[in-house]
C-alpha cells in the first residue's frame, strides 16, 4: 500500500491488457493437465496391450508420471 | 420503429415473471391434461416408453451436431426435404460416387446395394463394406464381443455437410477481404468506408491486442495467420448458430477441423522455434540426473498445448449446441407445449451468450496461438 504508484491511465491499459493475456493462458491449464495425464496414460495402456502384462503397472506408473507432470508443467506456466 | 417501450413496462415484466413461475409451480397440473385416462393404469409400459423417447431424443441431438451426407431442411425419414451431397468412397475398385438419396431409404444396414462390383450398406448414415449374411437382427452388419462394428470401411473423402459448409466459408472469407483489400488499394490515404470500415477495426484489433503484446516486433511475418484464424473461427462459430440452410453445421464444433487448426499452430511454433524454445526442451532447468525424467515430460509437454487448443474450442462449441437443442428437446420430454414459454426464452438467451461465446473463442484461439509462436521465438527466457 505504501508503495503504491501513481494513477497513470496507460500503464492502467496495459496491466489490464496483462491480466487478460494471462487470464487466457490459465484457462487453458487444466484441458493441458489433462492432455498431459491422458496421453501417458495412453502411451502406457500401449506399452501393456504390446508386452501383454497380466498386471497393467505400466498404465499406473504412467499415470502417476502424468500427474507429476503436468504439476509440473503447471507451475513451469506461473513462474513464465 | 421504438419498441424500447415494451422493455421498460413494468406491467409486462411482471406479467411475464408470474407466468413463468405458474409454470414452474404447477407442472403437473398442465401435464396431467395432456395423458388420456385409460393409459393411467399401464405406468410400466410408460415408463419404458418414456426411456426409448429419451434415448431417441438424445440420438437426435447427437445427429444434429455430427457431421452428415445431406443438408436436412425439415421432417423426418419419407417426409424429409434435404439436399443430398455427393458421397466419395475410395475403394480397391477405384472411386465409388453418388447422390446420398440413392442409397438413403435404410439406413439400419439391411439392404445391400451394389457399387463399382462391391457390396455396401448404409449403417446410420456411414457406408460399410457389407457382410456376406445377415445378423439376427437382418442388418449385413457384424459385431464383436464389445458390441463394436467390426465391418471394413472405405475410405470416405466426401463432401459432407462440414465440407460444403468449410467451402461456404471460404467463400464469403474471400469475396469479403478480397473486396476489402482492393478498396485499401484503390483509396489509399483516405478515410475507410462501408465493409472497410466495419473490418478495420477488428484487424486493428487483432494486430494490437493479439499479436503485438505476445510477438513484439515479429508479429507482422504471423499476422496472416492470426487473422486468417481468427475471421475463419468467428466467422465458423457464428455460421453454426444460424439454425437453417447455409448455417447450423456445427464446423468449429468438429473435432477434426478443430485438429487441423490446431496443428496449423503446432507446425508454425515447431518450424520457428529458436534455440531458447529447443533449449528448454532438451536441457530443462533441472539437474542432469532428472534429465530421462524430464525430457520426455516436455516433450509430451509440447504437444499438449496444441491439444488443449484442439479440445477447447470442440468442447465450447460443441457443448453450446447441445445445450441449445437440448433446451428446446424439453418441450418434448415433458410432452407439454407450455413449457416452450420457459424453453424458448432461455434458448434465445443462450443463443444470445453463444454469440459472444463465438467471438471469445475466435479470440482465445488466436491469443493462445500467438503466445505458443511467441514462447517460441522469444530471444532470452526470463528467468
Amino acid at each position: 500500500m505504501e508503495n503504491q504508484k501513481p494513477e497513470n491511465p496507460h500503464n492502467d491499459l496495459k496491466d489490464e491488457k496483462k491480466a487478460l493475456t494471462s487470464y487466457v493462458k490459465f484457462t487453458g491449464v487444466a484441458f493441458q493437465m489433462m492432455a498431459i495425464i491422458g496421453l501417458s496414460a495412453f502411451i502406457g495402456f500401449q506399452i501393456d496391450k504390446y508386452y501383454q502384462h497380466q498386471v497393467q503397472w505400466v498404465t499406473a506408473l504412467a499415470c502417476v508420471i502424468g500427474v507429476v507432470a503436468s504439476i509440473y508443467q503447471t507451475i513451469r506456466q506461473l513462474k513464465d | 420503429m421504438d419498441l424500447r417501450h415494451l422493455f421498460n413496462l413494468k406491467k409486462s415484466a411482471v406479467a411475464l415473471i408470474s407466468a413463468v413461475l405458474i409454470l414452474i409451480a404447477f407442472p403437473k397440473v398442465f401435464s396431467q391434461q395432456a395423458i388420456p385416462v385409460d393409459s393411467i393404469p399401464s405406468t410400466e409400459i410408460k415408463h419404458t416408453a418414456g426411456g426409448e423417447e429419451k434415448e431417441s431424443i438424445s440420438q437426435t441431438i447427437l445427429h444434429h451436431i455430427a457431421d452428415s451426407h445431406e443438408w436436412l431442411f425439415w421432417g423426418h425419414d419419407d417426409h424429409k426435404v434435404s439436399l443430398p451431397l455427393p458421397v466419395i468412397l475410395v475403394t480397391n475398385n477405384g472411386l465409388v460416387t453418388f447422390l446420398y438419396n440413392k442409397h438413403d431409404k435404410d439406413e439400419h444396414g439391411k439392404t445391400v446395394f451394389i457399387e463399382n462390383g462391391l457390396r455396401f450398406v448404409n449403417y446410420h448414415g456411414k457406408f460399410l463394406y457389407a457382410s456376406e449374411n445377415p445378423n439376427e437382427h437382418g442388418e449385413y452388419i457384424e459385431f464383436d464381443q464389445s458390441n463394436s462394428v467390426v465391418n471394413a470401411l472405405p475410405f470416405d473423402i466426401s463432401i459432407t455437410k462440414n465440407v460444403v459448409s468449410l467451402f461456404i466459408s471460404i467463400i464469403i472469407l474471400l469475396i469479403v477481404f478480397i473486396s476489402v483489400a482492393k478498396a485499401y488499394r484503390i483509396r489509399v490515404g483516405k478515410a475507410p468506408k462501408g465493409l472497410q470500415s466495419v473490418l478495420e477495426p477488428i484487424i486493428l484489433f487483432v494486430r494490437d491486442d493479439i499479436a503485438r503484446p505476445q510477438l513484439g516486433y515479429r508479429y507482422a511475418a504471423f499476422m496472416p495467420y492470426l487473422l486468417t484464424v481468427f475471421f475463419f473461427v468467428w466467422l465458423n462459430n457464428l455460421m453454426g448458430l444460424i439454425p437453417f440452410f447455409p448455417g447450423g453445421a456445427n464446423l468449429t464444433g468438429n473435432i477434426a477441423v478443430t485438429m487441423m487448426l490446431a496443428l496449423c499452430t503446432f507446425v508454425l511454433t515447431t518450424i520457428n522455434g529458436n534455440k531458447n524454445y529447443w533449449g528448454h526442451v532438451f536441457t530443462p532447468h533441472v539437474p542432469w540426473w532428472l534429465y530421462p525424467l524430464m525430457i520426455p515430460v516436455e516433450i509430451i509437454g509440447l504437444f499438449t498445448k496444441p491439444i488443449a487448443l484442439m479440445i477447447r474450442l470442440f468442447a465450447n462449441i460443441t457443448a453450446g449446441h447441445i445445450l441449445i437443442l437440448s433446451l428446446i428437446s424439453l418441450i418434448f420430454i415433458l410432452k407439454n407445449v407450455f413449457v416452450a414459454g420457459i424453453a424458448i426464452p432461455f434458448v434465445i438467451f443462450i443463443s444470445v451468450i453463444e454469440l459472444v461465446v463465438g467471438f471469445i473463442q475466435a479470440f482465445i484461439f488466436t491469443i493462445l496461438s500467438a503466445l505458443f509462436i511467441g514462447m517460441a521465438v522469444e530471444e532470452h527466457a526470463e528467468h
